[in-house]
């Protein structure tokens, strides 16, 4: 499952999208939590800075010349610098109580006694629900003076001395409790304190919402992956059906690069190609096999029926004799074509079987030249030698093999009284054999089959004058084993040359232990 | 009964033509496809055996060109029994195929329908009279009495059965029965003849002077 390319991009996929929603929804879920608990903040600063100004309230005079009665008329003298309450605010009624400012009193003292919350101001700050929030004033040494709203105990006060000094506001939190503390006059501290277990609630709820968006979103976007990846993938399977109903007998089949995606045309195009060079190897192999057992098959039916004319009644031992001869040559014909086939067979997988050793080229044609003196002088061919040494690392009998062949094509396929020139040299470090004759020629087009299996030049040549059409095939096999070359000019009408060349230059056994292969 | 066998294997031709000599055919060979083709048109041939792959012209192209002028019935012999190279025979106008290696027996039996065949004969008994010929084992009987008869005397009496109400001329005679190697000047036709009306009957074979012969349906 984990090599499947579907499955990867849709892990992949998966991966990348629920990375996606949880950023998108946690960034989410933290900025609206954040804002809430900023508002609540808000709320709960702006009641503590009506509490503080309520406690500075207007500014009573001193009890001066005039006595404790001098009270300034209604209305009051001013303001604490942070109350911003006008009557708009709602918080009109009746005068505040003024601090008392007679530095002579102990701080605590010249609070007002009896602070009196400004109308509305539960409805406004104190939440919808009333406990929800508190309101607590108390003193430098932590007596509370007053407080309204949800009973707070108990009171969690900030170490003494560590009081938020003139405008500083701080702010705390504590369990689900967002608590606001500010500087009151004569050293006395507001605190407000508010529930945040609503929001919480709230934010609870929309965490609920979210998971779910997220849920539909990574279903969605995973359903849609999967049928995109499918989409993309099924090119591929339609490649592989393709290539899998290509069979033996079904080769036409190819993949049709022009309905594959682009990015997968390469491909249909390599396998497309692969495809062709099997069908050549394969049609080539089937011809192969289809003409061998055609040459078999000649033989063996005149040994089927010669020896079945001669038991179909009594003959004379002559005819007997006859029968026999004709068999003989017929099974002769048969063993050489199938030791042919054998050694190409051999050839072709890479073991044909060499033993190879340091050798002179030029004995071996001498030896075999002369063996096939008195075939050529039969029809008036004269065979002529040029021969200096050439030695390389080869098997003399196989090589042997070449010369033979070579001299005896020329020979088979020579005019009568015509000549054959054989010569070995080296030459740019390669031992090299050329055996050329005046024969009839090879068309151009007929000399890029020449090394074909079972190919006659002339075809009108009846079977008796031409070979097993293996001769040269099988030379190339050879040639090819030792690494060397083998090429043909020739002109019609004046003769054909074959020029055969053996490296020397790896005069070492090792490069003989894996001859190379033949090209199908 | 005249064959021509067209094969370039010259074992294989020799052996085809001895073995069909000797069951009482007319036999001529051919070792490549022109002398083949020649001999096919210039001569009257009961049947033709072909090998395929020839040199001068190929067995399929012979066929062809042999048909556009011969009904001549063909066997071809081949090396190649792909489905294909059979289908292109039997296309190109061949009526049956062998494939290599055959047996004798068989090519013979072959050969024997066919030429049956092409005379639109289907059993291989041929009655009239009190005579039956069967061509299977080349056997004449006359009242259920075995009657024997030579090779080139079955022959003959063959001829005239699978023409059996029409006129044959010595021409057709010599044609059919004897081959390119016989002295078509003698008079071997009037001797076998002869023999034949001592054997079956002299009512068997009716002469019509300077014409031919020919027996009655």
């Amino acid at each position: 499952m984990l090599r499947s390319i579907r499955w990867t991009l849709q892990l992949w996929h998966a991966a990348i999208l629920a990375l996606a929603v949880v950023g998108i929804g946690l960034t989410g879920y933290f900025t609206i939590q954040q804002a809430r608990y900023k508002e609540i903040d808000a709320e709960l600063i702006a009641a503590g800075q009506v509490l503080v100004s309520k406690l500075h309230g207007p500014v009573r005079p001193p009890d001066g010349p005039n006595g404790p009665n001098d009270r300034p008329p209604p209305g009051g003298y001013g303001r604490g610098p942070m109350n911003d309450f006008g009557p708009g605010d709602g918080f009109g009624g009746p005068p505040p109580e003024m601090l008392d400012r007679d530095p002579n009193r102990p701080l605590q003292d010249r609070l007002p006694r009896n602070i009196e919350l400004p109308p509305g101001f539960m409805q406004r700050y104190a939440g919808n629900d009333p406990s929800e929030r508190s309101f607590v004033i108390f003193s430098a040494d932590h007596t509370i003076i007053k407080s309204w709203g949800a009973p707070y105990d108990p009171i969690f006060f900030p170490p003494k001395g560590q009081e938020p000094k003139g405008d500083t506001v701080d702010t705390r939190t504590r369990g689900t409790f967002h608590e606001v503390l500010m500087a009151a006059p004569a050293h006395s501290t507001v605190l407000v304190s508010g529930s945040v277990q609503r929001v919480d609630n709230e934010l609870h709820q929309l965490l609920w919402h979210l998971i779910a968006a997220a849920a539909g979103v990574l279903t969605v976007g995973l359903t849609g992956g999967w049928l995109i990846s499918r989409t993309a993938v099924r090119p591929i399977g339609l490649m592989s059906a393709a290539a899998g109903s290509i069979s033996a007998t079904r080769w036409a089949q190819r993949i049709d690069a022009r309905r594959v995606p682009t990015e997968l045309r390469q491909l249909a195009s390599v396998l497309n190609a692969t495809f062709d060079r099997l069908e050549a190897a394969f049609m080539q192999q089937a011809r192969f096999t289809a003409d061998a057992s055609h040459e078999l098959r000649t033989p063996l039916a005149v040994i089927l029926s010669h020896t079945e004319l001669a038991l179909s009644r009594d003959r004379t031992p002559e005819e007997y004799r006859k029968t026999i001869d004709t068999c003989l040559a017929a099974a002769s014909r048969m063993k050489s074509l199938v030791e042919s086939l054998l050694l190409l067979s051999h050839a072709d997988v890479g073991e044909l079987a060499l033993q190879p050793c340091p050798m002179d080229l030029s004995d071996v044609v001498r030896e075999n030249a002369n063996m096939l003196t008195t075939l050529a002088g039969k029809r008036a061919i004269t065979i002529a030698t040029q021969l200096q040494n050439a030695t390389f690392i080869g098997d003399p009998a196989r090589i042997g093999q070449v010369v033979a062949n070579l001299i005896s094509n020329a020979i088979r396929y020579n005019r009568d009284g015509g000549s054959i020139s054989v010569s070995t040299e080296v030459i740019l470090g390669d031992a090299v054999l050329t055996v050329a004759d005046t024969g009839s020629g090879i068309s151009p087009d007929d000399q890029l089959h020449v090394f074909d299996r079972f190919f006659r030049a002339d075809k009108a040549r009846s079977r008796e004058a031409g070979g097993s059409g293996l001769g040269l095939a099988i030379v190339k096999s050879i040639i090819a084993a030792h690494n060397g070359t083998i090429e043909v000019q020739s002109e019609l009408g004046v003769g054909s040359t074959f020029i055969a060349r053996f490296p020397r230059g790896s005069m070492d056994t090792e490069a003989y232990a894996k001859p190379a292969r033949l090209e199908v | 009964m005249r064959v021509l066998v067209i094969e370039d294997e010259p074992d294989l031709l020799s052996v085809v033509m001895q073995a069909l000599r000797e069951t009482g055919y007319a036999v001529d060979g051919a070792a490549d496809g022109r002398e083949g083709l020649y001999k096919a048109r210039v001569a009257e041939y009961d049947a033709l055996v072909l090998d395929l792959m020839l040199p001068g012209i190929d067995g399929w192209s012979l066929l062809r060109e042999l048909r556009k002028t011969h009904a001549t019935p063909v066997l071809l012999l081949t090396a190649r029994d792909s489905l294909p190279d059979r289908v292109r025979g039997l296309d190109a106008g061949a009526d049956d195929y062998l494939t290599k290696p055959f047996e004798l027996a068989e090519l013979q039996a072959r050969l024997r329908a066919l030429i049956r065949r092409s005379a639109g004969k289907a059993s291989a008994q041929i009655s009239f009279g009190d005579i039956t010929l069967d061509t299977a084992t080349r056997t004449a009987t006359k009242g259920g009495e075995r009657i024997s008869l030579t090779p080139r005397e079955y022959a003959l009496v063959e001829f005239l059965a699978l023409h059996k109400g029409k006129l044959v001329t010595r021409t057709m005679i010599y044609d059919h029965l004897f081959d390119e190697d016989d002295d078509t000047l003698s008079n071997l036709v009037d001797v076998h003849v002869s023999n034949v009306r001592r054997k079956l009957g002299k009512e068997f074979i009716t002469t019509r002077r300077g014409e031919g012969y020919f027996i009655h349906a």
